[in-house]
């Protein structure tokens, strides 16, 4: 039925243009730097695109693309580590200095999170995701997800109490 | 703690978007779906061997036969007077490592047949070992990917395109170019360019275009350029080494339809990769 397979590429053409704001953001919350953001958001549509006819149920459209968009940005981090330490100085530098803002702590101590805490984090509180997709998205049962979550938000809490979200590892 | 997320979250949707994602996903999904467009009518088609104008069909033979793949014969003439730029051979690759499209062209109606051999045995082997190595690249990776935990569904085929690109043709002049791209942990593409002097039959260099003085004429009016383009904040040439430096007697160059050098670099080479293959027209 290449009319349905069609459809659905179709579909996703629609959705990733409706959407990509929402992607650049979340990867770019992983890059937190504006040109490897705009790569991961590329490689990934690219890739959703390629293989969208192995999305068997369409229903999963959007904890697909998350999840590509999700393992995109943590391998290319990991790749680039070393580049991604360096661009991050003078932004909490800057954030630093010109504001007093408490939600700055917080935004910032979420770069201290592992990975896999960062992203239940993240689809979480800034995408409104279920505990359901969240598990779905990072490929672990919904406990696993839950565990993670709390173990997430009691680092958060000891990074902004502690005040020791300038330093390397709390 | 639920207002620190809530301004956090704020934070978070307040991130600005740059103005090229817009036209970058749109880019990225005319790519896609020209792919895609050429697989779904091709796939089925089984081979067959192309014969062609003149006779050097016979290379075309050898081609992997273990993939499913189709091959058409593709001739779109694009005329010029006497010289013309057809596609030579075009194939795809399908296979769970690597999904591939390629489109070799040749020159045809040089006056200088060993010349034109020449150039089309060059391209046709530049080509056809660009795509054997990524081929071997793509089952190296899989087989990576799967022995370091990674799962078959979750995998994502090495796509690549191999094509050509006329920049322009006249009575005087053929100038186009070859180019592969990669798209697998990042995307990546390497173009070659031929500029031929038709009437003379040779390669024209920078020198024939552009005087004695060519380096300096091209390194002055690209140092001008890149100035320029700093006072635009998106673009963002390297600086120091890691930028452009001076070019070299070999520099890619094609000459555009108005006749004029464009002076083009690899991508990475002078900027980061989401600028591409930077380009400068010298004027």
């Amino acid at each position: 039925m290449p009319w349905k397979k069609n459809s659905q590429y179709l579909k996703l053409v629609d959705y990733i243009k409706n959407n990509q704001n929402m992607f650049y953001r979340l990867a770019y919350s992983y890059t937190k730097n504006e040109q490897e953001a705009l790569d991961v958001v590329q490689e990934a549509i690219y890739k959703a695109l390629t293989s969208v006819d192995k999305l068997k149920k369409p229903e999963f459209m959007k904890t697909w693309m998350y999840r590509i968009i999700v393992n995109t940005a943590i391998s290319h981090i990991r790749e680039n580590k070393k580049s991604i330490t360096t661009n991050k100085i003078p932004d909490i530098c800057l954030e630093d200095s010109n504001s007093l803002d408490i939600s700055l702590d917080l935004y910032d101590a979420i770069d201290q999170l592992d990975e896999k805490q960062k992203t239940v984090i993240l689809l979480k509180y800034f995408e409104d995701m279920k505990f359901k997709d969240i598990a779905i998205i990072t490929e672990s049962n919904i406990n696993t997800v839950k565990t993670r979550l709390y173990s997430a938000i009691s680092k958060l809490k000891k990074i902004i109490e502690g005040g020791a979200y300038n330093g390397k590892e709390v | 703690m639920e207002k620190k997320f809530n301004n956090a979250r704020q934070k978070y949707e307040n991130v600005k978007i740059p103005k090229e994602l817009d036209n970058m996903v749109n880019k990225t999904i005319k790519g896609a779906s020209k792919i895609r467009n050429k697989k779904s009518t091709k796939r089925k088609i089984i081979s067959t061997v192309a014969t062609l104008v003149i006779a050097v069909s016979s290379i075309t033979i050898g081609l992997n036969t273990s993939e499913v793949f189709a091959q058409t014969l593709g001739e779109i003439p694009i005329l010029g007077d006497i010289a013309k730029l057809l596609t030579f051979v075009e194939y795809e690759i399908h296979s769970d490592a690597i999904e591939a499209e390629v489109s070799i062209p040749e020159i045809d109606g040089l006056g200088d047949k060993e010349l034109e051999q020449r150039i089309n045995n060059e391209i046709y082997k530049k080509m056809k070992l660009c795509i054997e190595e990524a081929e071997k690249r793509a089952n190296e990776y899989k087989k990576a990917y799967l022995a370091t935990g990674g799962k078959e569904e979750n995998f994502h085929p090495m796509i690549v395109k191999e094509d050509y690109e006329l920049k322009s043709i006249n009575k005087d002049i053929l100038s186009f170019g070859i180019y592969h791209f990669e798209a697998l942990a990042s995307s990546y593409i390497k173009t070659y360019y031929y500029n031929i002097d038709i009437n003379n039959n040779r390669i024209i260099t920078l020198e024939d275009m552009l005087g004695e003085n060519h380096i300096d004429v091209v390194n002055k009016s690209i140092f001008a350029q890149i100035e320029e383009a700093r006072k635009n904040p998106n673009n963002m040439f390297f600086e120091g080494e890691m930028g452009f430096n001076g070019v070299s007697e070999n520099q890619k160059f094609y000459i555009n339809e108005e006749g004029n050098v464009v002076i083009v670099f690899d991508k990475y080479e002078i900027g980061p990769g989401v600028m591409g293959e930077p380009e400068f027209v010298i004027d």
